[in-house]
């Protein structure tokens, strides 16, 4: 298992636009994608955001955001801030606003977005550890998919989980995406003394979740062992040790990882992130078989 | 520090308060539907209760037991509403007279809760449901074993309290019990991706923290005003914005759009921030007294 301990990588959420707006062809606000842009300050340096829409939540997305290789990575669901206003689409991205008062205006479809990480808690499940987002997303020009733009700032919040730092978007498209983790069998080649298999299974779960099962033979740094893998949000998955007893294996209540698959120039990756501490990611080179 | 806090007050609401509480009446509300027992319990009933208490306490430990290292998730959601709501599960036998005991409301609350998540999710097909919707209702249910397993111990105190007084009694501690569970079940939302299941979780938790309040009998009255303001908030947000209220979400009518529900759950946590801070206040002053 190669560890890489280099700059950021962080998955977020957001929401795209209302189901009604993308029900009647307007062009959600931060459309499902992949972006690359700058980030400032002292660490400045390209970073990238990858977006996927939560099913059944119009207009949520899972984000991973990172910057250079993959090295932090924190989870995370977004709430619009519409505040008190309840949006109607209007025509072309022009909405009507409805205040308290019923003070009707019309500005663009609704352009800041908060970003609350992710983490795992105690019962193994991915939840807001912190519900106070740590970043907000500002939407400064959408002419199409291509073609977005838009800021991360820091939300100046107690939630200080990724580099709190602005970073830009200007348009650009990423070489990197991310991949919803195909069923199948996946080989993990020898790589720095690491190797082993991930077995993704699609199961006749109601909500349509995944599971898949790991064994990997660990190196140096980490121990190797069996895993059990399953599907929390679309494409990201906790991972927990299988332990076997004598009464037969049993699955580890608390996960110690999170697991996203991601896809660089049509070669698969999934990255293991300590949820409790964002600079701790591992790299997998897998291959389908 | 907070729930030190929280710990002590709670602790001391129940030694304190009863002297404090002057003879009034509560606010009538329009929200009233899980009313705590009706009428005085007589001593063949409460010795009914005590024998249904221990046995829905052995019950509620081997079901915990059995699912503790399970890992399929749709099996696990199976074997807890067969154990909890079942034809012979530990509420089936629970009769209005049992909901006395603190152990069957924090069951019947769960049970709720993941009756309104299918409702609003599972039932609606797999395009209207988030991967991991099952794993966070077994957590819901999971988590209300434990809590109902920890009341247990206080209801029995209180089962004995009432046998040695020789007494008909029927005051269990609603609102500490309504305070903690509120916040338990706003913590639980957190997780659950789908914004109209944690708006229904939330709008539910807060009116049920508003019905334990005048559901208790000895102390709640030194809470009206902020009973009063929970049900007149929820009900005219709810009559402003067309949102169902309780019983609807739980009896199929299906929650706003999760663009509205996203704006809807920051006004409802603010409300509960509120609310729990004034009942902390409002027990700061009783102890001063």
């Amino acid at each position: 298992m190669k560890t890489q301990m280099k700059k950021y990588l962080v998955v977020l959420g957001g929401i795209l636009a209302p189901a009604m707006v993308l029900a009647q062809g307007f062009t959600p606000a931060v459309p499902e994608g992949s972006y690359r842009g700058l980030m400032r300050g002292l660490e400045e340096g390209r970073v990238r955001m990858l977006t996927e829409t939560i099913r059944g939540c119009e207009g949520c997305f899972v984000a991973v955001l990172f910057k250079d290789r993959p090295a932090f990575l924190g989870l995370g669901d977004a709430e619009r801030r519409i505040d008190t206003y309840k949006a109607v689409p209007l025509h072309n991205q022009k909405i009507t606003v409805r205040g308290k008062n019923d003070v009707v205006g019309e500005i663009n479809t609704s352009n800041e977005y908060s970003l609350t990480p992710f983490g795992v808690d105690t019962d193994g499940e991915i939840t807001t550890p912190n519900a106070n987002p740590s970043y907000i997303l500002t939407v400064q020009k959408n002419i199409g998919a291509s073609d977005v733009h838009f800021e991360l700032t820091s939300a100046s919040s107690d939630n200080k989980s990724g580099p709190q730092t602005s970073m830009i978007f200007s348009g650009n498209e990423s070489s990197f995406d991310l991949d919803d983790g195909k069923p199948g069998r996946y080989k993990i080649p020898m790589h720095l003394r690491s190797s082993g298999s991930i077995n993704i299974i699609t199961t006749n779960s109601q909500d349509g979740s995944r599971v898949a099962t790991a064994t990997l033979l660990g190196n140096d740094h980490e121990a190797g062992g069996t895993f059990m893998l399953k599907e929390k949000a679309p494409g990201v998955f906790t991972f927990s040790a299988i332990s076997h007893l004598a009464t037969g294996a049993v699955v580890q209540e608390m996960p110690k990882k999170i697991v996203v698959f991601m896809k660089h120039c049509g070669r698969e990756r999934a990255y293991l992130v300590n949820p409790t501490n964002d600079k701790d990611v591992s790299e997998l080179k897998v291959v389908l078989l | 520090m907070k729930t030190i806090s929280n710990f002590l007050i709670l602790g001391t609401l129940a030694l304190v308060a009863p002297k404090f509480v002057q003879a009034q009446t509560l606010p009538n509300s329009s929200i009233e539907y899980a009313d705590g027992p009706s009428g005085k319990l007589d001593l063949g009933e409460i010795k009914d209760i005590k024998s249904y208490a221990f046995n829905a306490n052995t019950s509620i430990k081997r079901l915990l037991n059995t699912v503790e290292h399970m890992s399929d998730s749709e099996e696990i959601k199976k074997i807890l509403i067969r154990g909890i709501d079942g034809k012979d599960g530990i509420l089936a036998s629970s009769t209005d007279k049992r909901s006395v005991l603190l152990l069957t409301n924090s069951l019947q609350s769960g049970m709720t809760l993941v009756k309104m998540i299918d409702l609003n999710t599972i039932k609606r097909g797999i395009a209207y449901t988030p991967q991991g919707t099952v794993d966070q209702q077994n957590r819901i249910m999971k988590q209300s074993l434990i809590f109902a397993r920890d009341y247990y111990q206080s209801d029995f105190e209180f089962i004995n309290g009432v046998l040695a007084k020789n007494e008909a009694v029927t005051n269990p501690k609603f609102v500490e019990f309504g305070l903690k569970m509120t916040q338990f079940l706003i913590k639980m939302s957190d997780g659950v991706l789908s914004a109209r299941g944690a708006y229904g979780m939330i709008r539910w938790s807060l009116a049920v923290l508003a019905n334990d309040i005048k559901n208790d009998k000895e102390i709640g009255i030194a809470y009206a005003a902020t009973q009063a303001n929970l049900v007149k908030t929820l009900l005219s947000r709810d009559e402003a914005t067309g949102l169902p209220n309780y019983p609807d979400l739980v009896n199929g009518e299906m929650a706003p759009e999760d663009v509205d529900c996203i704006a809807k759950i920051r006004e409802l946590k603010l409300l509960a921030q509120q609310s729990f801070d004034e009942i902390t206040d409002a027990t700061k002053t009783m102890i001063k007294k």
